[in-house]
């Protein structure tokens, strides 16, 4: 028999995910920020400040001394010498753990969401900035004459904004020498782009970009959350061997089962 | 000293009674007799009446000390004594100086005195310190030698026990026997058969085997 | 269905009872007289570990052997030797055959008491510290678990409801307990001859007695028998009664303990040290340096629940969110 079982719920996970929108807005809303041209009264450029666009507020407002935003780095597309500042949002996000009660899976991805899977609906916005005619043709100027290449990004007070709305279905893994816990994508789905060789595509880079770039370092902590939620110091845990599925996703839960050893 | 005081004396004087010592005088005759009693010097004498009838108990025992509490039959404040009887003098006390008149019915001079004992009389005395003690009469010729032995608790170990129980010596012109040895615990009994005032004195200590383990 | 559970196995559950329950060295004595003898116990144990623990229903366990470890046994001994009458006999008696007071005693000889006062020796201490590897205590305890709110945690506590000490048992000591004693005795005797010179009535009095030695009379007064072991169990269970004297030094030790500490308020994520440039959109005040702190999001403990079933401890709660 395990030690130490764990388990939270999906609709505990999404009352959470909501809570962290109103106390760290930091962790959804991710901000390559735009420059604003600061000039004296006679005119000339006395520097810059960020101008942080985004296509939705973030309200309410975050508690004292927490910020909105997080910064990216601003893009660059191949043609255009100056770097992009652009915003994406989190609206949304809703867990699923099997069996399904929290998302209505698009038909592409197969529904009803199988054994020890969880599924994942998010809203995300875009806003990109559109680029002006005169950042591209020649080197243009702005104010007093100063190149718009000298700029750190894109000087812009708008951006043109979009939604996609995402699904994913995906399990858990455990590295037997490691232990670690990973997600895996088993599927993703974006609603409705057209054309639909674009939607694909998109899918496809997304795919590969959570494959070979955000999940291989998002190692969930499975094996030291339930321990420090007790408050136990110096015990070394270790996943319970010999089970079907450990962690598992079964009746709306996340399970973990757990050995200790005690130091 | 936890060990009792009581039991170190080492002289002794029939004329002035202390403790580890007593006096037993006989009453044949009847009647009524008055007691004077002397505890121990600087205290204040008392009395006591003593019937001597038919029916009395064989011996009346008086701590001179205390004064006497009446213990049964008869009309209070009265002692009875059979006429075969003896009175038992004793003072349990290390202050010594303890004596008895004894007045009878009629006459202001005691017919008894305890500081000259008579035929009939009998002192005992339990000399513990072991060593060897001179006994003589202070109003006759009479003497005696007594050896108190050093009790080795060795030979109590090996199962020996001392010698208990009285050691008799008459005292007359002579003391018979002139000398003897006793072990500590026992009593000297000298049955009086001429005037007498005896002393016991410790003449040389026996201090026992040197360092034996206890 | 809660949104958060926890089960904890028996086997886990005692692992973290053996963290909290040891205890520093905790002194206690106590001591009664017997007869001539007064006997005291200047003793200090510690509670090592905890034994078998088996959950009972929803919320109390029993936990069959809370070891302990003994720091220190030292026994103490007072002698009040009894008064013992010498020279109280007949001195001159009637003759069985006399017409009156036949055999009746006419001069009785008054004699004398030895130890007639309250000569006390002692009190002597021997220490036993080397039989402690031989005596054995058996404690056993009930406890009842419960949830409270403890400044900034949830806290499961377990509190004494009951607890059991058995008479203490001393295995064979192999002869070393005897030894003990005996040289305990010994010395005490030389110690009160050391300040009472009077040999020669000390020794009329052992003559007197029957003894050899002040030793041995002293071991009389013990009235130890043929088996010391069960001598001075009896002692120590049944006159002085070292089980309520174990159980008064420890009850304190063992009446609360913490076991599990839920943060309450829980955080979500940890304390985040950042830069300020890494970040936009400060809420007010807005931060004064070029780093600062976020603090972690948190929520608190709801309807929280603790209770044992078979053999598991379950704990549930829903988060304030």
């Amino acid at each position: 028999m395990a030690d130490l079982y764990a388990a939270i719920s999906d609709d505990a996970v999404n009352r959470i995910i909501e809570s962290l929108h109103v106390q760290a807005p930091y962790l959804f809303n991710y901000v390559a920020p735009s420059i604003k041209l600061q000039t004296d009264a006679q005119g000339n450029f006395t520097g810059i400040v960020d101008n942080w666009l985004t296509c939705s507020d973030v309200a309410p407002d975050p508690p004292a001394g927490i910020p909105r935003y997080r910064r990216i780095p601003p893009f660059q597309l191949p043609g255009i010498a100056v770097k992009l500042p652009c915003s994406i949002q989190v609206i949304e996000v809703k867990i699923d753990f099997n069996p399904s009660d929290q998302v209505t899976l698009p038909a592409e991805l197969i529904p009803p969401l199988a054994e020890q899977r969880f599924a994942i609906e998010a809203v995300v916005q875009f806003g990109l900035a559109c680029v002006p005619a005169a950042a591209v043709a020649g080197v243009p100027t702005f104010g007093g004459g100063i190149p718009v290449t000298q700029f750190p990004v894109l000087p812009v007070d708008s951006l043109t904004c979009f939604i996609v709305q995402i699904f994913a279905v995906g399990h858990l893994t455990v590295d037997p020498a490691s232990q670690q816990i990973r997600m895996e994508v088993d599927g993703l789905e974006i609603l409705d782009v057209a054309p639909s060789g674009l939607e694909e595509a998109i899918e496809c880079y997304l795919i590969a970009m959570l494959k070979g770039a955000i999940l291989p370092g998002l190692v969930l902590a499975l094996q030291t959350v339930p321990i420090n939620s007790l408050g136990l110091t110096a015990v070394t845990p270790t996943l319970t061997a010999g089970l079907p599925n450990n962690p598992a996703i079964e009746q709306n839960e996340l399970r973990v089962w757990l050995d200790l050893a005690f130091a | 000293m936890p060990v009792t005081s009581l039991l170190t004396r080492t002289s002794f004087d029939s004329a002035s009674l202390a403790s580890q010592a007593a006096i037993a005088h006989p009453m044949p005759q009847t009647g009524r007799w008055r007691l004077e009693a002397h505890g121990p010097r600087g205290s204040a004498p008392w009395v006591m009446d003593i019937v001597v009838r038919d029916g009395g108990l064989p011996r009346v025992a008086v701590d001179l000390a205390q004064p006497a509490t009446p213990t049964n039959c008869c009309d209070a404040g009265e002692t009875p004594l059979s006429p075969g009887g003896m009175l038992n003098l004793n003072l349990q006390s290390d202050r010594g100086g303890g004596f008895a008149l004894l007045y009878g019915a009629t006459g202001s001079d005691p017919v008894w005195d305890s500081r000259r004992l008579g035929p009939g009389d009998t002192y005992a005395c339990m000399p513990l310190r072991p060593g060897t003690y001179t006994v003589a009469n202070s109003l006759g010729p009479a003497k005696a030698s007594v050896r108190v032995t050093y009790p080795d608790p060795r030979a109590a170990a090996a199962g020996a026990r001392l010698a208990s129980g009285p050691a008799p010596i008459k005292v007359g012109q002579t003391m018979d026997p002139g000398e003897q040895t006793i072990d500590p615990g026992q009593v000297l009994v000298f049955a009086i058969e001429t005037t007498a005032q005896l002393t016991l004195v410790l003449k040389a200590p026996d201090d026992g085997p040197q360092q034996a383990p206890r | 269905m809660s949104d958060v559970s926890f089960d904890v196995s028996q086997a886990a559950f005692k692992a973290v009872y053996n963290r909290v329950v040891p205890t520093i060295s905790l002194p206690f004595d106590g001591s009664t007289s017997v007869g001539p003898i007064w006997i005291g116990v200047e003793a200090a144990i510690h509670v090592e570990s905890a034994g078998d623990i088996t959950f009972e229903d929803s919320d109390t366990f029993f936990l069959k052997e809370l070891n302990i470890g003994w720091d220190k046994l030292v026994l103490k001994l007072g002698f009040n030797i009894p008064p013992v009458h010498i020279g109280k006999f007949c001195l001159v008696r009637m003759p069985d055959n006399a017409p009156f007071l036949a055999g009746e005693c006419l001069f009785e000889f008054p004699g004398g008491t030895l130890f007639g006062g309250n000569p006390d020796i002692g009190p002597i201490k021997i220490n036993l510290n080397a039989i402690i590897p031989y005596v054995v205590s058996q404690i056993s305890g009930r406890f009842q678990i419960s949830l409270e709110k403890d400044s900034s945690f949830l806290s499961l506590k377990a509190h004494s409801q009951s607890l059991a000490v058995a008479p203490i048992a001393i295995s064979d000591t192999f002869g070393k307990l005897p030894l003990l004693i005996q040289a305990g005795i010994a010395d005490a005797a030389a110690s009160w001859i050391a300040v009472n010179p009077q040999a020669w009535l000390l020794d009329a009095a052992l003559g007197i007695l029957g003894f050899p030695t002040l030793g041995s009379l002293l071991l009389d007064l013990l009235d130890i028998g043929p088996d010391v072991q069960i001598w001075l169990t009896d002692k120590l269970n049944w006159s002085i009664g070292i089980q309520n004297l174990i159980y008064n030094a420890i009850l304190d030790s063992v009446l609360d303990k913490t076991l599990f500490k839920i943060p309450d308020p829980y955080g979500f994520l940890p304390t985040i040290n950042a830069s300020v440039s890494d970040y936009g959109g400060f809420s007010d005040p807005q931060p004064p340096g070029p780093t600062t702190t976020l603090a972690p999001p948190h929520a608190d403990i709801l309807n929280p629940t603790a209770a044992f079933d078979a053999n598991t401890l379950h704990i549930r709660f829903d988060l304030g969110v």
